[in-house]
This record gives C-alpha cells, structure tokens and sequence, in this order.
C-alpha cells in the first residue's frame, strides 16, 4: 500500500470512527446503525428526487439533456459543499503537525487528504449521475456504450468543482491570515463566496427564458450553470471523445491543484494554525459575572472562534439576514413580479412565519455544542457548575444566534408587507417557538450522543450523530405543516400554531430529559 | 479533608481500574500517589474530583459525598490535570476570570489572588495573549494560577510537575507548602519518586488499581530508598 492510501485509510478510520464502531459496546453499535439507516432514508429520498427531476425531463421529451442536466447539478451541489468543508479537511488539521515529522511528503498529504474529500463528494456525485441516468437509458435509449461512459463519468465529475472549491478556500485563507481577527474575516469571504455562488446558480436557471423551445431553453440553463456539461449531450459517436477530454480536463485540474498547493503547504498550514499572541485585554478588564452569564459569555466567545462552526450553523441565519435586507430594497410589486406570485401580501403573510422557521431550524449550533467542548470538558466537570447551567448556555447561544435573525426578519416583513392582525401575530410567535424548539432538541440529541474525542471541529460540527438526527428533525417539524397544508388543504396559519404549541410541549419535555442526563 | 472508601471503578470493557481503594488525606497533609502508568492512579484523581463516576465505595470531600453533593465538594477542591487543555480562544486573564466567575470570587480578592500568582509563576505578562499561543509550560502555570483562585483546602494534581522547567516546580512546591501550612491539604499523583520523597509526607502506592502500601513516607519506605521500594513493588507478581 502507497503512502498516500495508508494516509487515506487512517483517515477513514479516525474521521468515521471505525475502530470504535467495530468494537465497542453493543448499544453504542445500535446508535450508529440508526443514524446510518437515517442518512440511507435520506439519501433514497435525494436519489427519488432526482429520479423525479429525470421523469419530469423525459415527459417534457427532453430525456437526452438528463446526463448534462445531472452532471451540472451534481457538480454545482460539490461546489458549494466543498467551499463549507475544504478549510477543515485540507488545512488547518490538528495532525498536520504529526503527519509534517513523517517521512511523507507535501504531495502525498494533501493527495490523501483530497481523496478523502474526493470519497465523500463521489458519494454525492453518484446519487444523481446513476438513478437519473438508469432513467435517461430507460426512455432515450442509445447504444450502451454511451451509457457506460456517462457512469465512468461519475468518477471525474468531483475533480473540477473540488479544485475549485479548495483553491477558494486556499484563497481565502491567504487573504484573510494577514488579518488578526482572521476568523472572522474568513467568515465574511466565505458567506459572500457562497452567497456568490447561489446568485450564480439562481442567475443560471433563469438564462434563456426568452428563447425559442423548452429544449433550447434548458439547455441554456444546464450549460450556463457549468459550462462543461455540454461535453455530455450524447448525440453522435464523437460525443464519447468530449466525454473522454472530460475525463483528462478532470485530472489535469487535479494534478495542477496538487502542484499549485504542494509548494505553499506548509506556509498554508501555518497561517490557518497561526494564533497572534497579541494582548487582548489586561487585568483591568477584570469583571465578575454571574455563573450563567459566565458560561453564556463562554459559548458565545468559542463560537465566534471557530470558522467551521459558524460558516456550517450561521448559514441560515446568515441568510434570512441577506434576504431581510434584499427585501429592504425591493418592492412587494417587483418581488411578486420577479417570483410570478400574484398577490405577495397573501402568500408572505401564510408563508412567512415558515420560512424564517425553515431558515432558523437549519441553525443550530446546539447540537454540536457539548461535543465541542472535547479535551476542554476536565474544566467544567472539575468546577462547582451544576448541569442545568451548563445547559442553559447551550440553550442560550442557540437563542441568541436566532434572535440576530428573527428581529431583523420579522421587522422587515412587518414593515415592507400587509399582514392582518392573525397574520402579523403568527409571524411573531410560531419561529419564536421554532428557535426554542430547535435549541432545546439539538442539545437533547447532543446530550444523547456526545462526542468529544475528536481531532478536527469539522467531524463534530458536520458529521456526528446528532448533527445529523437533530437537522433530520429540524426538517420533519418544517415539511409536517408544509405537507398537511399541501396535501389535506389545512389552513396554514392554523396548523402552524397547533405545530407550534406541541413544539413548545416537546420542549419543555426535552429539556427536562437533557437535564436528567449526567454530562459534566 | 478527603476521605476514599473502598473505591472500586470499572471500565464499561469489564476492566477494573481501582479496586476496593481506601485513603484518608488530612489538613496539612502532602500526599504523594505513585504507581506505574495505567496501575489507575489518575482513575482514582478523576473519581475524586467528581469527573468519573464509580462503582463502588464512597468519597467525601470535608465530610459531604462527591457523589450526593458534588456542587459543596467541589467549591472545597481544585484539580489540575496533567495535560491541561485550556480553552484556546480565551486569554490567560479571560480564562482565569472564567473560573473565577464560576467560584463566584470577589473582584478584589481575584485581583488580588492574579497578582500574587502571575508573579511568581511569571506569567504577568503572557496573561493578556491567547492561550492558544501558549506552549505546555505556559499551559500548566496558567492551569495552577485558575486552580488557586478561590483558595482551595484542597488540592488534586495529576503529575504537575511534567511539563513546568525547574524554576515553574521550584514554586509550585513552596505553593503546595504554603497551602498545607495555613491548614490545607495536597493530594498528587507523581513518576517523579525524588520529588515525592522530599516534598510528601505521606505517601500512596499502588499497583493494577489495588492500594499496596500508604501512610507516613517514613514508614512505609524504612531504611530504603523510595525508588528501590518502588521498584521491589513493582517486581512482585
């Protein structure tokens, strides 16, 4: 085994646990097979999703844009995950230190550390390119050798938007270790990158609209949100050499990435590990708080600190704020107008109160919070803290992340559109009992299933068991009012305060749960 | 001032850690607790400051159980780990201030207790930086200054003199005297047997989680050395 897939395997092992998986006790193993039977539901419902998309091409008579049209999604999705995740996984680990006093070198560490997030983002890649395509074979069958090649494609397809993902991370990451408060200069790039990146890919769908036919049309689309999908419209044999320059683009990009960051390695790694040692305050600054505040003063200051915390748990706070200020600017007229919605005042005033919901549910930065506390937790075991306070902090930091979004949102609406009195009322409490639900669940969950040997944030802030159960949840409690409104022709403002009175219920219950169980 | 009863700690892989351990630490005493590495001396630290819970026995800290009363016992106690991972975003005054808050220590005395310490460790002027920007030593020094906020009657360390360079050890043993002189007690897990001889006046060994020898360091070394007993203890199966 070379040295760069001995690398890759250990770090296999350590990001997923494995040794612990395969060898611990019985009912942590039946914890793990949970979680892993609800990331498998969530896939199966991600690959239905885009075997919908394919079905709705091929009924439009447009099956022979399906490859294109996956291949362009897929690899904008890889992008945009890649950008949340590069910082953690190609610098800024805690075992460069370690693996930079092993007889490896530079190229063999970030070539494990690339396949590594190569593997994950395969994964990604392959949930659209197959199921979409076993439809496209299905309803616009040609010859099978272009259906292979279309699935060989699926192991380049990462290549490119993963180079460029992480050589934005590599730029933001020079650009802002100049800076003393890197983190949060970081911070400021990365949302205005990925807000970037969405713009883009809004822009995209909606080129081409005034073109002739639907099939010219899409295709304008699908090639304007990722240039190279057009190597994959399989119309003639000499098609199969687009596909193939493809194949060599994708590896070329590798190898010029690899090269490109293989010389600023080290130098890399040590502005993302960098701390300046400047003084920060003196004694003078001394002050005394109370215990809770202390702890909440605590949580807030380690969650401004971390890149990866914020950027993967602020994102939809960060993004009702972008859309509250969007809105500051743009008329009801013109929003109904760019959106084809006829009367906004009525659609906001049913829907509004559900998406600052949806926005809040997808923060939370609760369900990773006491796994963060990691090697750090001797500290607050060894001290006179009781656990409710511990808990509250959590709670708080939640709440208080929230609430940045919550005020801004629900004033802009108030102000900018005509709700009547139910309306303006459901707006104001049902993503108040939101937030609190969300916050309470998510430290339940993380009380349930903390983890705290860990040696990168990013396996705590993205992939650890209640991370994943608690956003599965944050989802459930938005589709459920969505659906029975959708599907049973409920009045939405109703359902979403009898949604909004058993979360209040299920948090009360929760809290007390999470308060019963011993962590500190 | 820390009383141990048949402690008995077992590992959820069925390993015991500590087997039916008692010791009893008084006012004024300087206990010393050596053993090999994994013989379970920091298993026993952890379960008497309230980290770990356990399985048999009890421990009182001044007469109230860690188990029954932990919040009481541990605003008697300060522990100071061997490796003491610090929160890295805050600074060494940040971080001090944090526990002292959580202590609930005056203003004043906090002040105080800083300048007092932050001088004889020399850290007065590293206490404004990042902890992250601190090296293991630094690290330590800022752990024992937090620890000595609230003046602890007792005081838990394990292996506190790994990682401070002889001047940082030099004043932590005139600190851990002082601390016993005004009626405190110190219980500490060392390798360092020369250390622990000179500084100990009582002393604990023990052996795969089983409590081989402990009382007066006089008497349980004899005309020996306390690395020879060790090592006679150590050699027997």
């Amino acid at each position: 085994m070379n040295k760069t897939m001995l690398l890759l395997k250990t770090q296999i092992y350590n990001y997923f646990s494995l040794n612990e998986l395969f060898h611990s006790e019985m009912k942590k193993r039946n914890f793990v097979f949970i979680t892993a039977a609800g990331i498998f539901t969530l896939l199966a419902f991600l690959s239905g999703y885009n075997v919908m998309t394919a079905l709705a091409l091929a009924k439009l008579g447009q099956a022979h844009l399906i490859p294109a049209y996956m291949v362009s999604v897929s690899s904008f999705i890889i992008l945009v995950f890649t950008v949340l995740r590069s910082n953690g996984i190609l610098f800024g680990s805690r075992d460069y230190e370690m693996l930079s006093s092993l007889p490896v070198q530079a190229k063999e560490i970030i070539s494990s550390k690339f396949g590594f997030l190569y593997l994950l983002n395969f994964l990604m890649g392959i949930l659209f390119i197959l199921p979409a395509g076993i439809v496209w074979q299905i309803y616009d069958s040609h010859h099978l050798i272009f259906f292979f090649m279309y699935l060989l494609s699926a192991v380049f397809v990462p290549f490119v938007p993963m180079c460029m993902a992480s050589l934005i991370g590599v730029l933001i990451t020079a650009v802002t270790s100049k800076f003393r408060r890197k983190n949060i200069f970081s911070l400021i790039f990365s949302f205005a990158i990925l807000g970037g990146l969405l713009g883009i890919g809004i822009y995209s769908m909606q080129t081409g609209s005034s073109g002739e036919n639907l099939g010219f049309i899409l295709m304008e689309q699908v090639s304007s949100l990722y240039p190279l999908s057009t190597w994959f419209y399989y119309t003639d044999s000499i098609s199969l050499v687009g596909n193939v320059g493809f194949w060599f683009l994708s590896v070329l990009a590798f190898f010029i990435f690899v090269k490109i960051v293989e010389r600023r390695y080290a130098r890399m790694n040590s502005y993302v590990l960098q701390c300046h040692a400047a003084s920060v305050g003196g004694k003078t600054s001394l002050k005394k708080h109370s215990v809770f505040s202390a702890m909440y003063l605590k949580e807030i200051g380690r969650y401004f600190s971390s890149y990866l915390w914020v950027l993967n748990t602020g994102l939809g706070v960060v993004l009702l704020c972008v859309v509250s200020l969007a809105l500051c600017v743009i008329s009801p007229e013109m929003l109904g107008k760019y959106t084809e919605i006829e009367d906004v005042d009525l659609f906001l005033g049913q829907f509004a109160p559900l998406i600052i919901a949806a926005m809040l549910s997808i923060s939370c930065p609760a369900a990773s919070a006491i796994s963060l506390e990691g090697k750090n937790l001797w500290i607050l075991q060894s001290v006179p803290l009781s656990n409710k306070i511990f808990l509250k902090s959590k709670i708080a930091l939640t709440l208080t992340i929230h609430s940045i979004g919550y005020m801004l949102s629900v004033a802009v609406f108030l102000i900018r559109f005509q709700f009547n009195a139910i309306q303006a009322l459901t707006l104001l409490v049902v993503p108040v009992c939101y937030s609190i639900f969300t916050a309470v669940q998510g430290t339940y969950i993380n009380c349930r299933f903390p983890k705290f040997d860990w040696d990168n944030e990013m396996v705590v802030v993205k992939q650890s068991i209640s991370v994943i159960l608690s956003g599965v949840i944050g989802m459930i409690c938005i589709a459920v009012p969505a659906l029975l409104h959708w599907f049973l022709d409920v009045s939405l403002i109703k359902v979403l305060w009898g949604m909004a009175a058993i979360l209040i219920v299920l948090s009360v219950i929760l809290y007390f749960k999470a308060c019963s169980k011993k962590i500190i | 001032m820390l009383k141990i009863e048949h402690l008995t700690k077992i590992y959820p892989n069925g390993k015991r850690a500590v087997n039916d351990l008692s010791l009893t630490i008084q006012a004024g005493d300087i206990y010393g607790f050596i053993g090999a590495n994994g013989a379970g001396k920091t298993s026993t630290i952890k379960a008497a400051v309230g980290i770990h819970e356990f399985d048999q026995g009890e421990i009182y800290i001044n007469g109230k159980s860690i188990r029954k009363d932990p919040l009481q016992c541990k605003k008697e106690l300060a522990y100071i780990p061997d490796n003491p991972d610090l929160y890295e975003h805050l600074t060494g005054y940040q971080y001090i201030n944090f526990i002292a808050d959580i202590y609930e220590v005056g203003l004043s005395d906090r002040k105080k207790q800083i300048e007092k310490y932050g001088e004889l460790f020399e850290m007065n002027s590293s206490l404004g930086n990042v902890i992250a920007s601190y090296s293991h030593g630094m690290k330590q020094r800022t752990a024992i200054i937090s620890a000595l906020i609230h003046k602890p009657k007792l005081l838990i360390l394990d292996e506190p003199f790994v990682g401070l360079d002889p001047q940082g050890a030099w004043h932590l043993k005139q600190t851990m005297q002082e601390l016993v002189q005004s009626g405190g007690a110190i219980f500490f897990s060392t390798h360092v047997l020369d250390v622990a001889e000179k500084l100990c006046n009582k002393i604990a060994i023990i052996k795969r989680g089983e409590l081989i020898t402990s009382g007066n360091i006089e008497t349980v070394k004899g005309d020996h050395s306390l690395e020879s007993v060790f090592m006679e203890v150590q050699s027997h199966e």
